[in-house]
């Protein structure tokens, strides 16, 4: 057998045949619609503390700052917890701080208030989308009303039994951020460091280790990070769903990965050493 | 498989976002910049139908109320930086510009210093040493903050153990945007089994 050429011919295998590996460690286990089971780790468990305070009456503002391509890891977020918050009799006050984050997010919730038989208005509320971030924290530290006159629905906030009487940051029992972006900071920054609020996160998988530090400080009580995070407080919540169902998929292509680049680097220096041994 | 045009469009749409798994192609360059098109004007639609209108025809509208007349200067500066952005450079756009970063910077300098530095600082001094896993974890974020300073010290030519400091430093870098790309990846990877999912259960009906 010609080693060499077998040896080379690994490291140039054609882009779109690993593009059809990964494709298929996506779809077989989709298929197969194998449930995974997860170990909670102490930062997601450290979340659903966080949501466990909450009794009936309590309001929480959720801010979902997330886009489109987001979606997919942090609409099971916002479904786990809207669920979470609505079991335990406690209302929610949701706004987006990304412009898309209001056609992903509201008929999310609605879903879920209907199956829970909650009702808008009273026992959750959606303001909409605001820019500039900051701005937006520390208006809301005084009163929702001047910054929302109206919600995204065009009912007037001060007419809504839920939003009539709430008056900034300490109406509120908690504050879940489901982020994709730096907002996530900004509500460590403005809201947690001016005004001490209550903090607990979603994270998509791409920012979640630079708040690791903000979980350690105590600035958020708890964090979900990625599809993974979500399936955790699925697993906890015992509310088998997306993420969950997922969760076998990325494993897999996961270890595809490892075994690629593990198989690309083995080449790699085999071709070298054949190189040197042949000169 | 689903005849819905609200689930067929947009399988269609990330069909053509695939494509160019194959090759580039024209159905894919039509599909990204209708995706960034339709983003931004959704976008703009939101911000002038929540934002814009409601609080311009409060601060222009009867009866008359003095204290909406403020609304005026954010939309005065607003013209302005819109102006600047097409060419035409005003006064106006300076303020704006000016009042914003002064704004901005007053009311993030500190903030930010309390977030960002003194609680981590605060967080890291903690007792340092080998007997419980937090004073570990202390005693590697300092070994660790102090190599990845050594790396980023120009001041003279590294040699010796700063040389052995400033690599150590390197490698510390490494590991912690290795940790940071995988988790990107592993988000990434969520995007495509979110798609695969769409398109399996609510398009072809394969799975519940």
């Amino acid at each position: 057998m010609d080693y060499p050429a077998v040896v080379a011919s690994i490291t140039k295998i054609d882009r779109r045949f690993i593009y059809l590996l990964v494709g298929l460690a996506v779809a077989i286990p989709l298929l197969l619609a194998h449930q995974a089971e997860v170990e909670p780790t102490e930062e997601s468990m450290a979340f659903h503390a966080g949501v466990s305070t909450l009794g009936e009456g309590d309001v929480v503002l959720l801010s979902t700052d997330y886009h489109a391509g987001s979606a997919s890891e942090l609409n099971p977020m916002v479904r786990a917890f809207a669920t979470d918050v609505f079991r335990r009799g406690a209302r929610l006050v949701v706004l987006s701080l990304n412009a898309q984050g209001t056609g992903l997010v509201e008929a999310e919730i609605n879903k879920i208030a209907a199956e829970y038989d909650r009702t808008y208005g009273v026992d959750w509320v959606f303001l909409g989308f605001r820019p500039s971030t900051p701005a937006v924290i520390l208006a809301l530290s005084a009163s929702p009303h001047s910054l929302f006159p109206q919600d995204f629905r065009g009912n007037e906030l001060a007419e809504l039994p839920l939003t009539a009487h709430l008056n900034g940051y300490r109406d509120f029992s908690l504050i879940c951020v489901i982020s994709s972006g730096a907002t996530a900071q900004d509500w460590v920054i403005y809201g947690h460091g001016r005004f001490q609020c209550p903090m607990v996160a979603g994270l998509s998988g791409g920012i979640g280790p630079a708040f690791q530090s903000f979980v350690d400080t105590h600035q958020i009580a708890g964090v979900l990070v990625g599809l993974r995070g979500a399936a955790e407080y699925e697993q906890m919540l015992e509310l088998p769903g997306e993420a969950l169902r997922a969760l076998f998929a990325q494993s897999l292509t996961h270890m595809l990965f490892v075994a690629l680049i593990v198989i690309g680097n083995i080449s790699l220096l085999a071709t070298r050493w054949i190189e040197n041994a042949m000169r | 498989m689903s005849t819905d045009p609200s689930i067929l469009i947009p399988a269609v749409v990330t069909l053509a976002v695939f494509s160019i798994l194959y090759r580039e192609n024209p159905v894919f360059r039509a599909v990204e910049r209708l995706g960034v098109g339709l983003a931004a004007g959704y976008a703009f639609i939101l911000i002038v139908r929540t934002g814009l209108i409601p609080r311009l025809s409060k601060a222009l509208g009867a009866p008359f109320d003095p204290s909406s007349v403020l609304l005026l200067l954010p939309l005065a500066a607003g013209i302005g930086l819109v102006m600047s952005a097409v060419g035409h450079r005003t006064q106006l756009a300076r303020f704006a510009v000016a009042g914003a970063a002064a704004i901005g910077a007053g009311l993030a300098l500190p903030l930010l210093m309390q977030a960002l530095v003194l609680s981590q600082m605060k967080a890291s001094m903690v007792p340092m040493g080998l007997s419980s896993v937090v004073g570990f974890n202390a005693l590697v974020i300092a070994i660790c903050v102090l190599t990845t300073m050594a790396y980023f010290s120009f001041t003279r030519e590294p040699t010796g153990i700063r040389a052995l400091f400033a690599i150590s430093g390197l490698y510390t870098l490494m590991i912690a945007f290795g940790a940071t790309f995988a988790s990107l990846a592993m988000s990434r990877i969520t995007l495509l089994i979110g798609r695969f999912l769409f398109l399996l259960r609510d398009v072809f009906h394969l799975v519940q």
